[in-house]
């Protein structure tokens, strides 16, 4: 099913070649990110299998990836957490082929600095370019977060993937936050102002931030809303495949605010009429910055109907989604971390993984238990990791 | 930390407080200055006075100016039927550079900034209003394309409204003799959605 899945596109079949050996890194260094005080690791462009006991720095690798590719934690750690503890500062280097083009990536990290990030050995200012070199999807234990946890869990994981293939898509945002901070500046000093007097002062100044905050408001509902369309169907597909029955899995996006119609007009029309709420709660009570995404399987909420194996399935459904969708829209499909997915699927789920893995480009999957993974041979790189030192297993197992 | 003579310290001190300039910087400029002959360290200290004392604001556009009305404002050669909309007295240098813009202006004093406690009562809004009633057919704003800039924009847009005068924003889009490959992402996309028949 899994092979077949990529074929189904014509633009992919063009690419196909490309396809699979797409975006990859071949060899990462790390110096004191997390645990992992110095290494080198070499990973092979197609499946890259990372082993060891738990705590011993996996993860760690997982995420020093994703952060070569994003400048974030695919856990939401802040780089202060990622720097190795009594380290001064951390650094991470990576090369590999993006687009049929070598591309090497350098960032550093140092507490009070700006982070420092070089590609292809020219010094780079805005972290947003190195969203157009290696693209990445995460998943992991953490990942059930995005059915439980608070909405910015999943306005988080919008904007990371629309980032990835839309590059305006971040400065779209900046200025979004931008905005929203004038207009919750204003109406603090406004609410305060209409509490004691009753009365609005310089409503046409509200106004003013109202027209701006639909208009940028709405580019982003747009592209979050043409993101969910064309990622929702594949995440069904994907569940269906995982889960040969489970009822459909769907995903709705909720847009703050509710609109009949999305217009810049209506959206500021909204913002008007809720003016006094807003002005005694002193913020913006509407937005993309109160946007979110809910989540059914059959008809049923998955965060209070659904059992954890059954969230997890969906996230992991959702992910592989993310994959194909980056694939289908930048010509090559991202890099794939998957952390520690054995022991949270049964046997016929990791068989279907497993299955859809060998049309993935470049896959790092990290496991405590290697047995479970013994009876898969689609990897061809394994890695050991042991107390913070990686080394080279070989190329069986 | 050593520290040299007093006098030298407090030079370095002051010259840090300016935009742009830090300890550094300021350490090489002062230890320019020491370099310096006297007569022309005295012409720079006069130079700082003079702007203090001469200069001032035009009371018509708010330009800084040493005569009353400005020389932009008092040009009789100058269309007084067009008024350029700025930020700042320097974009009114900026705009005077390119030799284009043959009419008069407005200077804002800033644009709106809630986070900076800067509303519509602290900028010259009430000016600009008063000014529209005496022959004047065209408003061009040219505010900041960022975000306080263009909400400065709509806010006069919509003071204009009642008062019949045509409201134009300057275009925004590439540096010329650029290449645009060079050209971040940002300006290109505005470039194209302002794409004009050719």
């Amino acid at each position: 099913m899994g092979s077949r899945r990529f074929q189904r596109h014509s633009v992919c079949d063009v690419f196909r070649v490309n396809y699979i050996h797409g975006v990859n890194l071949s060899n990462v260094r790390l110096n004191q990110f997390r645990n992992l005080a110095a290494a080198e690791v070499q990973l092979s462009p197609k499946a890259n299998l990372i082993f060891g006991s738990n705590g011993a720095g996996k993860s760690n690798l997982l995420e020093a990836i994703y952060y070569l590719c994003t400048a974030k934690s695919f856990r939401g750690a802040s780089d202060d957490e990622m720097k190795a503890r009594d380290a001064e500062f951390f650094r991470l280097e990576g090369d590999g082929k993006a687009a049929g083009q070598s591309v090497r990536i350098e960032i550093a990290y140092k507490p009070g600095e700006k982070k420092r990030l070089k590609i292809n050995d020219v010094a780079e200012p805005r972290v947003s370019s190195l969203y157009e070199q290696f693209r990445v999807v995460s998943f992991g234990p953490d990942d059930v977060e995005l059915v439980y946890g608070a909405p910015s869990v999943r306005r988080r994981f919008l904007d990371i993937s629309i980032a990835q293939i839309e590059p305006l898509y971040i400065s779209l945002l900046w200025e979004y936050k931008k905005t929203l901070a004038q207009r919750n500046a204003l109406l603090r000093d406004l609410g305060e102002a209409y509490e004691s007097l009753g009365a609005i002062e310089y409503e046409e100044s509200l106004e003013v931030w109202d027209e701006k905050l639909a208009s940028v408001g709405l580019a982003v509902h747009d592209a979050r809303r043409r993101f969910l369309r064309s990622v929702s169907d594949l995440a069904s597909g994907y569940h269906q495949s995982l889960t040969n029955m489970d009822g459909d899995f769907v995903m709705e996006y909720s847009i703050s605010p509710r609109l009949d119609d999305y217009s810049q007009c209506a959206f500021a029309e909204k913002l008007k009429s809720r003016r006094r709420r807003e002005l005694m709660m002193r913020q913006s009570m509407y937005g993309p910055h109160r946007d979110d995404i809910t989540f059914s399987i059959g008809r049923s909420d998955c965060r209070s109907f659904a059992s954890r194996g059954q969230v997890k399935t969906a996230t992991l459904a959702l992910k592989l989604a993310v994959v194909e969708h980056i694939g289908n829209v930048c010509g090559e499909p991202p890099i794939l971390l998957l952390d520690e997915i054995y022991s949270d699927f049964d046997r016929a789920r990791l068989d279907a993984v497993s299955g859809l893995l060998s049309s993935m480009s470049q896959v790092l999957v990290t496991t405590s238990k290697l047995e479970e993974a013994r009876d898969l041979t689609i990897f061809d790189n394994i890695l050991m990791v042991e107390s913070g030192k990686v080394a080279l297993h070989g190329t069986h197992l | 930390m050593f520290k040299s003579a007093q006098s030298v310290e407090r030079l370095i001190a002051e010259l840090t407080r300016l935009p742009g300039i830090g300890r550094k910087t300021a350490q090489r400029l002062t230890f320019w200055i020491l370099k310096m002959k006297k007569d022309d360290a005295a012409r720079l200290a006069q130079a700082i006075l003079d702007v203090k004392e001469k200069v001032r604001r035009c009371s018509i556009c708010s330009n800084i100016t040493e005569t009353e009305p400005c020389h932009i404002c008092l040009d009789s050669k100058r269309d007084r039927t067009t008024v350029c909309v700025v930020e700042e007295a320097n974009d009114v240098l900026a705009l005077e550079k390119s030799g284009e813009y043959r009419g008069l202006y407005h200077v804002l004093e800033g644009a709106l900034s809630p986070l900076d406690g800067i509303g519509p009562e602290k900028l010259r809004f009430k000016e600009l209003v008063d000014r529209i009633g005496s022959g004047v057919k065209e408003v061009i704003i040219a505010t900041n394309p960022n975000v306080e800039g263009e909400a400065t924009a709509v806010y006069i847009s919509k003071l204009m409204k009642p008062l019949r005068v045509k409201v134009t924003r300057i275009a925004r889009g590439l540096p010329v003799g650029s290449d645009l490959e060079y050209a971040d992402q940002s300006t290109l996309s505005k470039a194209l959605q302002g794409r004009q028949e050719f």
